[in-house]
């Protein structure tokens, strides 16, 4: 059943990574294929025809200022609302990294034999510093400087599998009877009594956690006292920390 | 090891699920709300009382605007998250977390916030932000070691950071004539001047690695770049209100049709900007082609030759000419009525330019509130939204730094 749910999911992401019609009008060198469509006026290699498709358009600065579509509206909010909501952005590279160091995420924990350890999975530690394997940045969303992508704001399919894996494997270091974190001194994520604290998630999801995360929480290790904990965890990681 | 990977997507599988029921728990300062029907940070999708329900019909645009704007809720905790991870890339600290949580009433937890905002903005790992900032917003960075007669790809970056964190006018990046090279210590978080090997030398305008970055035929991606980072708008530029109809279109230029070259003024003409057979060509090349010649001397790898490097694209690729642009005598400009005659003129013209200025603030909103690029992602604002940091920003010396500390101290940015 896990594997064909798996199955399903990777055949979907991979569904969707080949929508990409290569037609953007954009400056960035985003390795889209040439455009199948005769009537487009993206560019290629070679040549800067990169047209607006519709410079006749209307003055899309008028969108900004006058009455939005209704359809729009109806979709996704007016400008004005939208606009002043935050947005679901995803975590930046380093971001991450940061979060794995100063949460003491860092391979401390017992895992099953063969698995890697969240930072493992992120990447390397060299001169006292996380830095991400290519691998992981890529699959996170990071920059291609020489190709004239930036970091992506949102997450794809890939970056938030991605971090989940990482956040997972984590978890095993989090629940660790010598876990500490260099930005939350002296605090443990499992109290003496086996539950979890509210100082712990809190050190975790970087917010004030409530009564309901460590009710939760504490539920799951009620229901699977052996693994209970670390499904908490990580999924206490992956819900705070799959927008920025 | 495969044991090992039958774990991991156990695991992931499984917390997703548990991932996807906890995901409604607010902080502790939406306690008795799990997931009570306010916009929960995922902006753009409404899903708040602005859906259009039965009573919608008796509803202005505004009323639904504030309907859906009055049922966010203040969370400073949550507000804290997002902005260190913004300003300093990181989480706040457990004592940092506290300190607005043990903060007693409204007031308090505002105060606190706002000094950890302030905090964070004079924190050393603001700098290195400030430097991812600009390395995505210029989508230029050095990567690995500098190539043999390559610029240093992330000196722009650099420049910008420095102007942003050291609290200097914006207008710099488009006038400044010395020091726009800065060294950088990520470790410090201090910035070094330096001298770009660049004459002229006109702000971030003249950067070697931007002109090597965006090189290309006939210099239209430089111009396309500098239109976009720093008026965050795609062309065209500007509208006339009187637009008419021709070929396949309608020519919508501000610009006399006529004022670039074509084959309605020169049958020679190597590229016809005149063509309405597909696309009205001069709807964007009316401002683009004012311009563009002033970028046409810089080669491959930045630096610039005294004739020019880039090339037309026709058989045989042959140098471009200025006059592939403008007919003889018509005058380089940044915008209609905004003539210019070099580089340091259109560094002046984009520095005086409103635009320009609150296409700076919208793009920190933008990044403020997670919602990509103002130009690539559609991310466009209202003018009302940011309309206070704009005058602020405008009147207060074109301090970046400043209309940063503003927007994550805003009241829409610590609402949820």
């Amino acid at each position: 059943m896990k594997r064909i749910a798996l199955t399903l999911i990777s055949v979907t992401a991979f569904a969707l990574a080949g929508c990409d019609d290569g037609a953007k009008d954009s400056l960035s060198n985003g390795g889209g294929s040439a455009s199948s469509d005769p009537n487009a006026t993206a560019g290629g290699e070679g040549n800067t025809f990169d047209h607006n498709n519709d410079p006749g358009a209307a003055d899309p600065a008028a969108n900004t200022n006058g009455s939005p579509e209704p359809a729009q509206v109806r979709v996704v909010g007016s400008p004005e609302v939208t606009s002043r909501l935050h947005s679901c952005g995803k975590l930046s590279v380093a971001s991450i990294g940061s979060i794995l160091t100063s949460r003491g995420l860092t391979g401390g924990g017992t895992r099953p034999q063969g698995a890697q350890s969240g930072q493992a999975l992120f990447g390397t530690v060299q001169n006292g510093v996380l830095n991400p394997s290519a691998q992981a940045a890529s699959a996170l969303g990071g920059a291609n400087y020489n190709g004239r992508v930036p970091e992506a704001p949102f997450g794809s399919t890939s970056a938030m599998s991605k971090l989940f894996d990482i956040f997972t494997m984590a978890s095993y270091d989090a629940v660790a009877a010598n876990w500490t974190a260099p930005a939350c001194p002296s605090v443990k994520v499992l109290g003496a009594d086996g539950k979890f604290t509210k100082d712990g998630i809190s050190c975790l999801i970087g917010k004030p956690a409530t009564d309901e995360h460590v009710a939760i929480a504490n539920d799951a290790i009620t229901k699977n006292p052996t693994d209970g904990a670390k499904l908490a965890i990580a999924a206490l990681l992956s819900a705070a920390h799959t927008c920025q | 090891m495969r044991r090992g990977l039958t774990q991991n997507t156990t695991w992931t599988l499984m917390a997703f699920g548990i991932a996807m029921v906890m995901a409604a728990c607010g902080s502790s300062e939406d306690s008795g709300s799990l997931g009570g029907g306010t916009n929960g940070g995922t902006g753009g999708s409404n899903t708040g009382s602005g859906t259009p329900g039965g009573d919608q019909t008796t509803k202005t645009p505004e009323e639904q605007i504030k309907e859906v704007l009055d049922a966010r809720k203040v969370d400073y905790g949550e507000a804290a998250r997002t902005a260190k991870l913004k300003l300093n890339d990181e989480l706040p600290t457990l004592e940092e977390i506290q300190s607005i949580a043990n903060a007693a009433g409204d007031p308090a937890k505002k105060a606190a916030y706002e000094a950890l905002v302030d905090k964070w903005i004079a924190a050393p790992k603001f700098a290195s932000t400030m430097v991812k900032y600009w390395k995505d917003t210029f989508r230029t960075a050095q990567v690995g070691t500098i190539q043999q007669n390559r610029p240093d790809m992330d000196k722009a970056a650099l420049f910008a950071a420095q102007n942003t964190v050291e609290g200097k006018a914006y207008t710099e990046l488009f006038t400044a004539t010395t020091a726009t090279c800065p060294t950088f210590d990520p470790a410090t978080g201090a910035f070094t001047p330096g001298n770009c090997t660049t004459n002229p030398t006109v702000g971030v305008i003249t950067d070697p690695g931007l002109q090597a970055q965006y090189f290309s035929n006939m210099a239209f991606r430089r111009v396309r770049f500098f239109q976009e980072t720093f008026a965050c708008s795609k062309f065209p530029a500007e509208y006339s209100d009187k637009p008419v109809p021709m070929g396949a279109g309608t020519f919508t230029g501000k610009f006399p049709f006529t004022s670039i070259q074509g084959k309605q003024v020169n049958p020679q003409a190597r590229i016809d900007f005149h063509d309405t057979s597909a696309v009205i060509c001069a709807n964007c090349h009316t401002t683009i082609n004012h311009m563009a010649s002033l970028f046409i001397n810089y080669d491959q790898n930045g630096a610039l030759q005294a004739t020019p490097q880039v090339e037309v694209p026709i058989p045989g690729n042959p140098k471009v000419r200025a006059d592939d642009f403008l007919p003889a005598g018509e005058a380089l400009a940044w915008r209609f009525g905004k003539g210019i005659t070099d580089l340091a003129s259109l560094g002046g013209a984009m520095a005086a330019d409103p635009e320009v200025a609150s296409c700076a603030v919208n793009r920190v909103w933008n990044y403020a509130f997670s919602r990509g690029d103002i130009v690539n992602d559609l991310a466009t604002v209202p003018a009302a939204v940011t309309a206070p940091q704009v005058t602020a920003f405008s009147g207060g010396g074109f301090k970046l730094k400043e209309v940063i500390r503003a927007v994550f101290k805003a009241e829409d940015f610590v609402k949820f």
